[in-house]
């Protein structure tokens, strides 16, 4: 596992929080949102969190993932929601979470926001995590038309950290095989770089695997840097 | 290279990456359907079923959808139309004998045209009037059958509609609304679960804790799986990680000041996990009773494991049980007993301070200090039941005993996963407070409305 994060070039400071731990086969990344004061606030708290449940829990088990994963977030969520509470100017801060947990010969990914997980293998990319955008869940049917106020960017989130009392995590798992590689990143990332040539950079640097992060936060930052960016790769090796 | 695909199945687990015709093989297999979607590199994720997308995106596999995946659905497409239309016009081009040939072919063409079309119409109006039908179920219809406790009629009307509403609920993606409460209220009189729903419908987002299948089926594996271990969590030599054995630990005054949305009446996701699992013990017990004899199947922890089941569903039926006395009979096998869950169920059922302080006692059998810390916090949320419930201002012995667990108290129980903080928080204030006891609870509950700190 390797990780870095960045500025970009046109935040004030930096709302994205990164951890990662390669012997515990653990690693997430978190967006403070965008806008929002706190943003970096919460985004630490999560992964911070998430972090000390991880520490403090015994070896999980398969069957176990899921619950522990969903209801670490659930606490950290409500956290979150009471600190804003008590600190007025922090208010309805939020952040994305995308989590994951390597055990056994499977990855647990657990998604909110908009954050992605994609997936690498014999020169293809996948995006593993679906957004939980205005726009794709309008396109799903999962959100109707009249909920969704008039002006709302198609890429607002509709689930998020933060956001409410109740949050819906995302729980996705998939077998691990020698040769795969996922990326996590926040949308610093995406937002800039084109699937494709976030494939092509991987595909012509898989050798200097060390390097990749900051090969694809260099990328962002050329194509203009508009948000934080950082970037976690895991690599299955047989 | 060949080109690679990916499969995600109820956007939950993934099949692949894959080439065409592994897909075909894994299909084949069943690894996957038509309601699941697929996505090739750089590419977005489109539904099997949504045969136009998949032309667009991606043409390779649209074939195979129609040849593996729409077989036996009756499913047309163009390419057929396309063949038909150019063997037409080879056979104009022929001889004489060719040419009233092709008229005869082109009049039969004609009149199965406008078969198809007539075909069409009607299949049309039944998709509508199918439309209608799918339009006209309510939930409300159903709760006519529940009032008139019309268990059969309710049973035969999910039967009938299951496939409607288990789309429905999946299509939604909401896990407390609509259908779901009907869905859970006809699983959990039954075997906990429904054909074609994935299970974290059933148990929905409150329970966050809980394992994600609670069904009959998954309780008879952990219990047969594990009959080995039940000892070591019983006999205090190990706090098991494994759902049957923080299913041992719930606490049912946590649960009980809990809401739970998308269930219909008192019931809730923790009761129906209690009931299947406790159905599911009792069939594993009727097998091992014909493999050995009694006492040693009972010996490695059965009517313990049966008698706190029978404890944490009568308590979650809203019982006050004032002593333990009062407990349902087979879990009088927990009364002088020294397991775990005994001291457990004695702390849940002592109804005032001498009760609780004597089955604290039983602590100090406690094997090692991770038993020691845990029974202690178990004991401290007990304590805290009894002193939110006290009137006026909180007995010394009382406060005094809280002041020493104080720093014990965690704002998690790490086994269960239960979260505590509303206790916590109502804990650390009772301890400091000197008004009467409700008043600190009346303000506590408006820090916390979810949670109903009186219970």
């Amino acid at each position: 596992m390797i990780g870095a994060t960045d500025i970009g070039r046109r935040r004030k400071n930096n709302q994205d929080s990164l951890y990662y731990d390669e012997l515990a086969s653990f690693g997430m990344v978190a967006d403070g949102i965008g806008g929002r004061k706190g943003g970096d606030i919460a985004s630490s708290m999560a992964v911070n969190g998430l972090r000390k449940a991880f520490m403090n829990s015994d070896r999980i088990r398969h069957e176990e993932v899921g619950p522990f994963l969903t209801s670490s977030i659930d606490r950290m969520n409500a956290e979150i929601l009471e600190r804003g509470r008590r600190e007025q100017e922090i208010l309805g801060m939020g952040t994305t979470l995308n989590c994951l947990m390597f055990v056994g010969e499977k990855l647990h990914i657990a998604h909110v926001g908009d954050s992605r997980t994609y997936l690498y293998y014999k020169k293809h990319l996948f995006q593993l995590t679906l957004d939980h955008s205005v726009g794709n869940f309008l396109e799903r049917g999962w959100l109707p038309k009249s909920a969704v106020q008039t002006g709302a960017k198609e890429g607002a989130l509709v689930r998020a950290m933060g956001l409410g009392e109740r949050i819906d995590v995302d729980i996705y798992e998939i077998l691990l095989k020698p040769g795969q590689m996922f990326l996590t990143c926040s949308d610093g990332l995406t937002g800039m770089v084109e699937d494709r040539r976030i494939a092509q950079i991987i595909t012509e640097n898989l050798d200097q695997f060390e390097s990749l992060p900051k090969l694809l936060i260099d990328a962002a930052n050329s194509s203009g840097g508009k948000d934080n960016i950082t970037v976690l790769l895991s690599h299955v090796r047989g | 290279m060949a080109k690679l695909y990916l499969v995600r199945r109820n956007l939950e687990t993934f099949a692949g990456p894959m080439t065409l015709v592994e897909m075909q093989e894994a299909y084949k297999h069943m690894q996957f359907g038509l309601q699941d979607e697929v996505a090739g590199h750089c590419g977005p994720w489109v539904t099997f079923e949504n045969l136009e997308r998949i032309k667009k995106q991606y043409p390779e596999v649209a074939r195979i959808v129609h040849e593996e995946m729409m077989a036996g659905w009756n499913v047309n497409s163009d390419s057929e139309g396309k063949l038909i239309n150019e063997d037409t016009k080879r056979l104009a081009i022929k001889s004489v004998r060719g040419v009233s040939l092709a008229v005869f072919f082109l009049v039969v063409a004609v009149v199965a045209f406008i078969a198809a079309l007539y075909m069409a119409s009607a299949g049309k109006t039944a998709v509508k009037a199918k439309e209608q039908q799918e339009s006209a179920l309510r939930p409300r219809d159903l709760d006519g059958m529940l009032e008139r406790r019309d268990s059969a009629g309710f049973d035969r009307y999910i039967e009938l509609h299951r496939g409607e509403l288990v789309a429905q609920v999946s299509q939604r993606q909401t896990l407390d609304e609509g259908w779901l409460p009907y869905l859970r209220h006809f699983a959990f009189a039954h075997e906990g679960q429904i054909v074609g729903l994935n299970p974290k419908y059933l148990r929905g987002s409150a329970a966050a804790a809980t394992p994600v299948d609670c069904s009959l089926q998954i309780w008879r594996r952990r219990w047969r799986s594990s009959s080995n271990d039940w000892n070591d969590l019983l006999l205090g030599h190990e706090l098991v990680r494994a759902h049957w054995a923080r299913l041992m630990a719930w606490d049912p005054y946590w649960i009980k000041r809990r809401e739970h949305t998308g269930w219909i009446g008192t019931q809730n996701y923790y009761a129906a996990c209690l009931s299947m699992a406790d159905k599911a013990l009792t069939e594993v017990g009727a097998d091992l009773v014909k493999v050995m004899p009694t006492e040693e199947w009972d010996q490695l922890g059965y009517a313990r494991l049966k008698a706190r089941l029978a404890w944490l569903q009568a308590s979650l039926k809203g019982t006050t049980v004032a002593a333990i006395a009062a407990i349902p009979e087979a879990a009088r096998v927990l009364v002088n007993d020294s397991s775990s869950v005994a001291l457990w169920t004695c702390f849940e059922a002592a109804a005032d301070l001498s009760a609780l302080t004597r089955c604290r006692r039983g602590l100090s059998g406690a094997k090692d200090t991770t038993w020691q810390a845990y029974n202690d916090e178990r004991y401290g949320w007990n304590l805290l039941r009894l002193a939110a419930s006290t009137h006026g201002t909180l007995p010394a012995d009382m406060r005094g005993l809280m002041l020493q667990l104080g720093p014990k108290i965690n704002k998690e129980d790490h086994f269960t996963r239960f979260d505590y903080r509303p206790e916590a928080s109502l804990f650390l204030v009772l301890t400091r407070s000197n008004i009467p006891a409700e008043k600190v609870v009346e303000k506590a509950q408006t820090e916390f409305p979810s949670v109903k700190l009186s219970h």
